[in-house]
């Protein structure tokens, strides 16, 4: 009787599925968050009987066999890069990619990270940075006595400096794309790593094929689908009790079997 | 006397493996493109029952099915999960080169290019070969009813092969919603009335009341036959008890 084994690997893969749709509900607000799913796939299968084992000398075969699945593992959790909603906050640092790409972000220990979410502001250096105050691909500096910047949505960054009408080119904002967006790690704080499965970072210009746009004064809301979070947090409640339904009627099943004498 | 308790093991031991595979099924509820597994019983009639006897028939399950209904299609939004609207199958390769089909749709891209499903397993196209598409340059993908994949502006890349397999109950099941081809089998056709849809996922095919029933059926009955073979126990008991006494 393998049904406790396999009705226990049931229950693993729904806790699994109700964390992972938890963090999403939980990350309904947060700027730039891509919700994930949680993607099972059937344990491997243990044949009793062969299907085309000979039943006889003539040759004929059996058409089927008896194949007994010894339950269910989790594949991975994959995250949904799709478009978040655009909500307009008119600060003049924060920007949103409208389509595929990463703001590129160094972090202290001098590696790259990357992020969605544009919530940008300035260092006491007047440099770009994120929220923690990291400096953000290629570090540009906006002068002291600026009265306005301008973010085009090729990413090119222009201060107003004092009076002069003639705006002074800061520089690009540069982003980065993947061809295995899933396959980024995340790492918190809106970041994500690259990694073995993500592929190569390729430095793009917005706009470039297969790049998003920047659109500056917006940020990217989640794509987080709440309803749909919801009503799967209930069918994964369900399927948890149906599974532990298994290993009640497995038990039962031993005791009456324990009771014959 | 012995065969009364036969017949009930008989069934005992059928019945467990019917709750092996139940169990599997419910444990499989949320597993993308299940498809559901059935297990067929039969009697086996004892040939010589010896003059003047009815033949004792036990219960053999002589196989399992494949139950082949389409599951629930849910929208997922994500433009590389593909569910299949039809009675066609994909082929995949596994990493260790093996051909084999299924129904799970939850594809992504490997670094390479390559279409992969989760656990690693290279989509194949209509004429049997691996999909890559190129790294760079590539806005959204759209994938049409034919399976056709083209990229924003590139014109279309591949097409994802989809076979009709009617005699898929002889395949056999290697996990991971994979279904390998008998050595005999004819090649599979490319479907013919399938469509592809973008955007979806076909979710397992397991439906909650039939196998909560089935629970229970198989509880029932298990508990039915450990009474008889109790009770024939018991009789055993009482009649070695009675010739004792009329010794």
């Amino acid at each position: 009787m393998k049904a406790l084994s396999i009705a226990a690997t049931g229950m693993m893969a729904q806790q699994t599925n109700v964390d992972v749709i938890s963090n999403n509900i939980a990350n309904a607000n947060t700027t730039g968050f891509k919700s994930s799913r949680a993607a099972f796939q059937d344990l491997i299968y243990q044949s009793m009987q062969r299907e085309g084992a000979l039943t006889s000398e003539a040759g004929s075969t059996r058409p089927v066999g008896i194949d007994i699945g010894l339950g269910v593992q989790t594949a991975g959790t994959v995250r949904l890069n799709t478009q978040g909603g655009m909500v307009s906050t008119e600060n003049s640092l924060n920007v949103a990619i409208d389509g595929r790409g990463y703001f590129s972000v160094l972090m202290p220990d001098g590696s790259q990270a990357y992020t969605r979410d544009g919530s940008f502001q300035l260092s006491a250096e007047g440099e770009i940075v994120t929220m923690q105050g990291y400096q953000v691909d290629p570090g540009l500096v906006v002068p002291a006595n600026t009265t306005s910047v301008d973010i085009n949505e090729q990413g090119v960054v222009m201060a107003y400096v004092e009076n002069d009408p003639v705006p002074v080119e800061l520089g690009q904002l540069s982003i980065t794309t993947f061809i295995n967006e899933p396959g980024m790690r995340p790492v918190g704080n809106n970041f994500l790593l690259a990694t073995e499965a993500s592929g190569e970072a390729q430095a793009v210009n917005p706009g470039d094929p297969g790049a998003g746009l920047i659109r500056q004064g917006y940020l990217e809301a989640s794509n987080v689908n709440v309803i749909q979070q919801i009503t799967d947090l209930i069918s994964a409640q369900r399927a948890y009790e149906m599974n532990s339904k298994s290993i009640e009627t497995a038990d039962q099943m031993l005791s009456s079997a324990n009771q014959i004498r | 006397m012995t065969e009364t308790s036969h017949i009930g093991m008989s069934l005992a031991t059928s019945l467990q493996r019917q709750l092996d595979i139940t169990a599997n099924n419910i444990a499989n509820a949320s597993t993308a493109g299940y498809k559901g597994e059935h297990v067929v019983f039969e009697s086996l009639v004892q040939k010589d029952a010896g003059a003047g006897q009815d033949p004792a028939s036990f219960v053999s399950d002589s196989g399992s099915y494949i139950d082949t209904r389409p599951g629930a299609l849910t929208q997922t939004g994500n433009p590389l999960d593909v569910a299949l609207h039809g009675d066609g199958w994909f082929s995949y390769q596994t990493p260790d080169g093996q051909k084999s089909y299924g129904r799970d749709g939850s594809f992504t891209l490997d670094p390479d290019g390559n279409l992969v499903l989760l656990s690693g397993a290279k989509v194949l196209d209509n004429g049997g070969a691996p999909i890559m598409l190129p790294t760079q340059g590539m806005g959204e993908l759209s994938i049409s009813e034919d399976g056709t994949i083209s990229g924003a502006g590139s014109g279309p890349l591949a097409r994802i092969g989809v076979f009709d397999i009617p005699e898929i109950q002889s395949y056999r099941r290697t996990g991971a919603g994979m279904l390998v081809a008998p050595e005999d089998a004819a090649a599979p056709r490319p479907a013919i009335a399938t469509q592809v849809m973008q955007g979806a996922l076909e979710m397992s095919n397991v439906n909650p009341i039939r196998e909560m029933t089935r629970l229970i059926d198989v509880q029932r009955a298990y508990e039915r036959t450990n009474t008889l073979m109790g009770n024939a126990d018991t009789l055993r008991r009482d009649s070695l008890k009675r010739i004792g006494q009329a010794v």
